[in-house]
C-alpha cells in the first residue's frame, strides 16, 4: 500500500468518506505509476466532501522519495461545511493546499494555471432531479436522472481546466455508464479517450474508477 | 493552508456580465506571511503557467513593498536564484485570511473568511 487513508474529521452536515471515496484512493493508487510519469504539480478535487481523496495523494507525494516536486493541492465544494472539513483533514496531516468554495470548476475554468490531476467523487445515486443540489447532505450524492446531471455539468469544464498530459480520475456507478459503456461521457470529452481503472462491489451498487485523459 | 497569490493567480469571476473576470483586485485585511520549502524548479515550471503582472499587481494591493516585486520575469529565471527566491515568497508564502475579492469588470465581491475564498455564484448571477 502505496496510498493510505489519512487522519480525518467528522463533521454532520458533510459526507463521510466510505466505500466509493476508498475506492477512488485505491484506484489512484492503482495507477501511481501514470501519476507520476506527468511530474504532477497540481492537483484539484471537486466536491471534495472530507477531503480524503486528495490529502491521501497529496501525503505521498509529500513524503516519497522517488518524487521531489512540490505539489499544490487545491480543493472545491460547494457546500461551505465541507470546505471547513477539507481544510480540516489537510491540516490534521499536515498538507499545505487551498481550499476554496465554489461550484465544480468554475473559479478555475480558462485560468494559465492548469491541473494536471483531477480527482472527481461526484453525487452519482440515480435520483428525481429535483432532489440535485439542495442544501447540505443530499447534494452530495443526489445525481438526478441516471446519476449524470452534476456529472453531465461538470464533464464539458474538464478541457479548459486540465493541462495536455492531465488526468482525470471520476468515481462512476454503473448506472451512470449509460448503454454500458464510457461512450456518452467521452460524448462531452471529444478529444479524450477513457477507461475503467478499477471496479468494486460495495453493497447493491457496482462503482467504478474511471480515468480520462487527452487523446496523444 | 491560506489563500496564496498562487491561487490568486488562478482564480477568475465567472458571474454574468464580466467579460475577463481576472485578474480579482484583492481587499485584505488579514494578511500573513508563512515560511514556505523553497523548490526553484517547482518555481521555474510554475512561471509558465502564471501571469507575472497579474502577482505584481497582487503584491501591491496586500501591501508588499515594491522593492521585494521584481517587476518583470527575467529572460533566464533559472539561474537567477535573487528572482527565483522573490518569486517564491511573493506566490506561496503571503496568505491572505481575511478579507474580498472583487471582480474587475462587475465589482462583484467574493468574500475571503478563515483564508478561503468563497467564489459561489447566486443563480441570477450565473
Amino acid at each position: 500500500m502505496e496510498l493510505h487513508v489519512p487522519e480525518y474529521g467528522k463533521v454532520d452536515s458533510v459526507y463521510e468518506p466510505a466505500e466509493d471515496t476508498f475506492l477512488l484512493i485505491d484506484g489512484l493508487e492503482a495507477d501511481l505509476k501514470n501519476i507520476l510519469a506527468i511530474k504532477p504539480q497540481l492537483c484539484v478535487e471537486i466536491g471534495s466532501g472530507s477531503g480524503v481523496p486528495i490529502t491521501s495523494l497529496a501525503c505521498f507525494l509529500k513524503d516519497s522519495s522517488k518524487y521531489m516536486q512540490v505539489v499544490v493541492c487545491v480543493a472545491v465544494d460547494i457546500n461551505p461545511d465541507a470546505v471547513m472539513c477539507t481544510q480540516d483533514t489537510f491540516q490534521r496531516n499536515g498538507i499545505e493546499a487551498e481550499c476554496l468554495q465554489g461550484d465544480l470548476l468554475q473559479p478555475l475554468i480558462d485560468r494559465s494555471i492548469k491541473a494536471d490531476i483531477l480527482i472527481f467523487n461526484p453525487p452519482y445515486v440515480v435520483t428525481p432531479s429535483e432532489e440535485v443540489g439542495q442544501e447540505g447532505l443530499m447534494a452530495a450524492w443526489a445525481g438526478g436522472a441516471d446519476g449524470r446531471e452534476v456529472i453531465d455539468r461538470f464533464l464539458p469544464q474538464v478541457p479548459a481546466v486540465l493541462t495536455d498530459s492531465g488526468i482525470l480520475y471520476m468515481i462512476a456507478l454503473q448506472e451512470n455508464l449509460i448503454g454500458g459503456s464510457l461512450d456518452s461521457m467521452l460524448h462531452m470529452l471529444p478529444e479524450f479517450e477513457g477507461e475503467i481503472v478499477l471496479s468494486r462491489r460495495a453493497g447493491g451498487e457496482r462503482l467504478h474508477v474511471l480515468k480520462f485523459v487527452r487523446r496523444q | 493552508m491560506r489563500m496564496k497569490l498562487l491561487t490568486h493567480n488562478l482564480l477568475r469571476s465567472r458571474v454574468k456580465g464580466a467579460a475577463k473576470g481576472y485578474p480579482l483586485a484583492i481587499h485584505a485585511t488579514t494578511v500573513e506571511t508563512k515560511e514556505a520549502d523553497f523548490n526553484p524548479t517547482f518555481i521555474v515550471r510554475m512561471l509558465d503557467r502564471i501571469q507575472w503582472p497579474v502577482v505584481v499587481q497582487a503584491a501591491s494591493q496586500v501591501g508588499v513593498s515594491e522593492d521585494k516585486v521584481p517587476q518583470t520575469v527575467p529572460n533566464d529565471p533559472e539561474s537567477d536564484q535573487e528572482f527565483l527566491k522573490a518569486a517564491h515568497h511573493l506566490l506561496l508564502e503571503i496568505e491572505v485570511i481575511e478579507g474580498e475579492l472583487e471582480c474587475p469588470d462587475t465589482g462583484r465581491a467574493f468574500p475571503i473568511k478563515r483564508g478561503i475564498p468563497n467564489m459561489l455564484l447566486n443563480e441570477d448571477e450565473v
